[in-house]
């Protein structure tokens, strides 16, 4: 962090955002005690994966864009492969959609148990890290393992492997899992449903500001299920489009001091929010049962406009996963073919489908050879700079007269509550603050 | 993978190749908390990486972790939200988790370009390394390294000889 004093203006610089994935930093100025600007500043370098698609057949989208990040990796390879399946004309049988469903309870549960305990509640309990936490808290720190770990079990059953899963492809998977296999999960599952209730208990009785701006929450929506892979894009603003439509209605820009692009409204120019809180304020009524009762028991007023309290909408969803991929196994039965064939076709596609922490849309198009010729992932933390910036235009003037450390850690704490993943959206922390 | 930073996987898989070379072997690409899920199954966990210290390309350093000596990327911030090696041994110790005597190999890298082939010296010095595991592994199994023992490229006395894991290891090769 480094400072600026004059008469005039003051400068606060957080060089590293930490417990976030990736390469940023924000700016603060203000002049006499009045904030003038704040920016989120991306010094990630760009990726460039949109550029490596180009001229590699279809097939091996899902491989390459799982490489985007290691802790959702089954999300890129979702968006991936319903997009591709949406330019082919495809639709995998419902045992298949069972399929991937449970695989992205795995990778819910993984990441949440992750950004719950390890990145996130130290900000609430005021330590400086989860390694500090675990220290007073060894039962919260070694319940966050466990849960991870069995996440990460059910990729490697599902997947292949926990990082980087290899057996998604467009039509299905390359091998079903065998029910036997599944089962094993049984135990472990029972006990990871019981241990997310007791994390929503630790988590809504946390000491959350008061702060509940109107958002617009913006998620996938299924008419008979909770999001995970399909269907349309709704938001709290009243939209509701295929997800065709999504490039018209949202738009993404460069800004000069990011790598990455900012999203915003195409019409107003308007930031929006995405990732579990958004889910849950926009599907409640979707969530599996026992989530729907411990979110309504939870003490936390649903829908719920306050960010700080997205750690209180991934413990619920914690429970959502745990409870569904239960479910999902119990209803397994072997598909006869792993995945549907298809004849490669030219055409064009996209999907949106809910990363753990928010919307991710995908956009191929491909030719009579099966070879990408353009593609645009549009991620989760890229649509949700916007709102932090907004959110710290919000929060800032009433901070302004605290020390550097102070105002730093306002900044870190609301960012981290996006559970922001920078190097998936590089093409993002660093707090630099100017005061007069 | 990009160039000589395919070091560390090419000596496993290698090794793999060999059939029972007397250590159980895993490639991990993303080192992270899962690692503590590890710690309980060996007395010894030695950690391969390519490393880039300014040194000799192909050159081999051995040192005991955690370590100060070196600050190669297995111990940097390129894992998983900020989780890597030194983050997992710190929570290990916070939780009172029983942690085995790890050792890092790193290999020091020439090119890391992406696609780009596995230079000469590094080559030859992932050759040399599964040539001598079961020295590596004896000296090991029996012996501290107090301090990063260096070994310039094709120094073929490596991994070294138990009775001078004491020594202050020569610096600078040629």
């Amino acid at each position: 962090m480094a400072t600026k004093n004059s008469y005039r203006e003051k400068t606060v610089q957080v060089d590293y955002l930490t417990r976030v994935e990736g390469e940023g930093g924000v700016y603060v100025r203000s002049e006499g005690g009045e904030l003038r600007e704040v920016k989120i500043n991306i010094f990630e370098p760009p990726r460039f994966f949109e550029a490596f698609l180009r001229g590699r057949f279809l097939q091996e989208v899902p491989d390459i864009t799982a490489r985007i990040c290691g802790i959702c990796p089954v999300a890129y390879q979702m968006s991936a492969v319903h997009a591709l399946e949406a330019a082919l004309q495809v639709t995998p049988p419902p045992e298949i959609r069972a399929l991937r469903r449970l695989l992205y309870c795995g990778e819910w549960i993984e990441s949440h148990a992750l950004h719950i305990y390890m990145l996130n509640a130290p900000d609430f309990l005021g330590y400086e890290s989860a390694i500090a936490m675990a220290a007073d808290h060894p039962q919260e720190v070694e319940r966050a393992l466990r849960l991870k770990k069995i996440g990460n079990r059910m990729l490697e059953i599902l997947g292949g492997r926990a990082t980087h899963p290899v057996s998604v492809c467009v039509g299905g998977f390359y091998k079903a899992p065998r029910r036997k296999d599944l089962e094993t999960l049984n135990a472990d599952l029972r006990w990871a449903l019981e241990a997310s209730k007791e994390t929503l208990t630790f988590v809504s009785n946390l000491p959350f500001p008061d702060y509940a701006p109107e958002y617009e929450f913006v998620s996938v929506s299924h008419p008979n299920e909770y999001p995970m892979n399909e269907r349309r894009i709704v938001s709290s603003k009243g939209v509701s489009i295929d997800p065709v439509d999504f490039e018209h209605v949202y738009l993404e820009e460069h800004r000069g001091h990011s790598t990455a692009l900012h999203s915003s409204r195409a019409d107003n120019g308007s930031s929006y929010f995405v990732g579990p809180l958004a889910r849950i304020n926009l599907n409640f009524d979707k969530l599996m049962p026992q989530a729907l009762e411990a979110a309504r028991a939870s003490g936390i007023s649903w829908p719920c406009s306050n960010p700080y309290k997205g750690i209180v909408a991934r413990a619920v969803e914690l429970i959502h996963a745990c409870e569904e991929a239960l479910a999902l196994i119990e209803s397994y039965r072997e598909p006869a073919a792993s995945r549907v064939e298809f004849k490669v076709r030219a055409g064009e596609g996209c999907a949106a489908t809910e990363a753990p922490r928010g919307l991710l849309y995908h956009r191929y198009r491909i030719n009579d050879r099966g070879l990408v010729e353009f593609a645009r992932i549009i991620p989760p933390t890229a649509q949700n700079y916007h709102r932090m910036e907004d959110d710290l235009k919000a929060i800032l003037p009433g901070v302004l007269d605290q020390s550097e450390a102070a105002i730093a850690q306002v900044c870190e704490k609301l960012i981290r509550t996006y559970d922001p993943c920078i190097s998936c959206s590089t093409h993002f922390v660093k707090l630099r603050l100017e005061r007069g | 993978m990009a160039g000589d930073d395919s070091a560390g996987i090419e000596v496993v898989r290698r090794l793999g190749e060999l059939g029972d070379c007397g250590c159980d072997l895993r490639a991990e690409t993303a080192p992270g908390v899962e690692l503590l899920d590890v710690f309980p199954l060996a007395d010894v966990i030695v950690f391969v990486d390519a490393v880039t210290s300014g040194g000799v390309p192909g050159s081999l350093y051995l040192t005991s972790l955690p370590s100060k000596g070196l600050e190669p990327r297995v111990l940097g911030s390129l894992s998983g939200h900020g989780w890597g090696l030194v983050e997992t041994l710190e929570l290990a110790q916070a939780l009172g988790r029983t942690v085995p005597r790890l050792f890092l190999l790193g290999i020091e890298a020439g090119t890391v370009a992406q696609g780009a082939p596995c230079s000469p010296a590094v080559e030859k010095a992932v050759a040399l390394v599964v040539e001598r595991i079961s020295e590596l592994r004896s000296l090991l199994l029996t012996s501290e390294v107090v301090s990063t023992r260096t070994f310039c490229p094709s120094d073929r006395s490596f991994p070294g000889n138990p009775r001078f894991g004491l020594q202050v290891p020569p610096t600078g090769c040629p």
